[in-house]
């Protein structure tokens, strides 16, 4: 993949690898399906809970899908599967963190009626971004993706939500990141995804911006 | 930077520092809530500082400013105001990815 440049009107472009397009469309969609059952609900519900809705993946649980993917470092189950290691924040209270500290019943009224509106709109620049790489599984080779602002817009916010989610499965809570020791290969993988993923928000953010 | 989050009474002694900068743009004497963004070690400093630019409207070295005292300090106040007004910062936060809270300033 090419760093973002600029492509006037405030429009920025790259030219990703079939293989990385498919995964970060994967990743959207991952990201969507897993905020789905909170956008569903009808604000008043009860959508809280401390992050309870039937999202095995969000919290880490084993999820059976490695294999529904031919990619080498398939997306499947990139954000779901087990932990690396233990934090206290699930992915979920990343994607919809407490908007109140020690006052847990403000923290779930607030919740309560914001919860289902921030879902649907990451759900929606989710959907943004797979629309924007819609092209990727028909091209034979890399694919150039130009973004308008409004893109970019939703583009910076799910990489965002993509970001928190890989980070929570790696353990990261602290500045250290995560763990390039490890003897884990998985860890290791989803690392450098972390990195990489990193990688285009700076620079989809530096093109916008016009540093690059 | 902690991600294990201090006690609301321990964030007194850093708003007196932090709540002027805003309350002539949108705070009454009288409201005594503020905006508070945490520091978390997923988001990009760069990413930080564009949000503080492009949402509450900061000069770049504001916004620098304030992610560094994010990234240092482990939080920053980035809005005073009424308590309504303060949980559609903390949702416009929350829909950007950063980790914010309302809390009343004298908590």
């Amino acid at each position: 993949m090419k760093a973002f440049s600029r492509a006037g009107d405030g429009h920025v472009t790259t030219t990703l690898a079939p293989d990385e397009a498919a995964l970060l469309s994967e990743l959207a969609g991952q990201i969507a399906d897993m905020l789905a059952p909170i956008a569903r609900k009808e604000q008043g519900a009860d959508a809280t809970g401390g992050g309870d809705p039937d999202s095995a993946a969000l919290r880490g649980d084993d999820s059976p899908d490695d294999s529904s993917d031919g990619l080498p470092d398939g997306p499947a189950g990139a954000l779901g599967g087990a932990t690396y290691r233990r934090t206290r924040t699930s992915a979920l209270d990343r994607l919809l963190p407490d908007a109140y500290r020690g006052d847990e019943e403000a923290a779930a009224e607030f919740r309560r009626f914001t919860a289902g509106d921030l879902s649907e709109r990451k759900i929606r620049n989710a959907a943004i971004v797979m629309a924007d790489l819609s092209d990727a599984p028909n091209s034979p080779g890399p694919v150039d993706v130009t973004l308008d602002p409004d893109s970019v817009q939703a583009w910076l916010r799910s990489l965002t939500d993509i970001r928190l989610v890989v980070a929570s499965r790696l353990g990261i809570d602290s500045d250290d990141g995560w763990n390039e020791d490890s003897d884990d290969e998985n860890e290791l993988m989803h690392g450098e995804l972390y990195d990489w993923l990193g990688w285009i928000q700076d620079s989809l953010l530096s093109a916008f911006e016009d540093r690059a | 930077m902690p991600t294990t989050l201090a006690p609301r009474t321990t964030l007194a002694p850093d708003l007196d520092v932090d709540v002027d900068l805003n309350a002539a743009a949108s705070a009454a004497i009288d409201s005594p809530w503020v905006t508070l963004v945490w520091n978390d070690p997923v988001n990009l400093m760069s990413y930080v500082s564009w949000v503080f630019r492009s949402y509450f409207g900061f000069s770049r070295a504001e916004a620098d400013r304030r992610m560094l005292q994010v990234h240092h300090d482990g939080k920053t106040v980035v809005a005073t105001g009424s308590r309504e007004e303060m949980e559609r910062h903390v949702e416009a936060m929350h829909d950007f990815g950063l980790w914010a809270t309302l809390t009343k300033a004298d908590a």
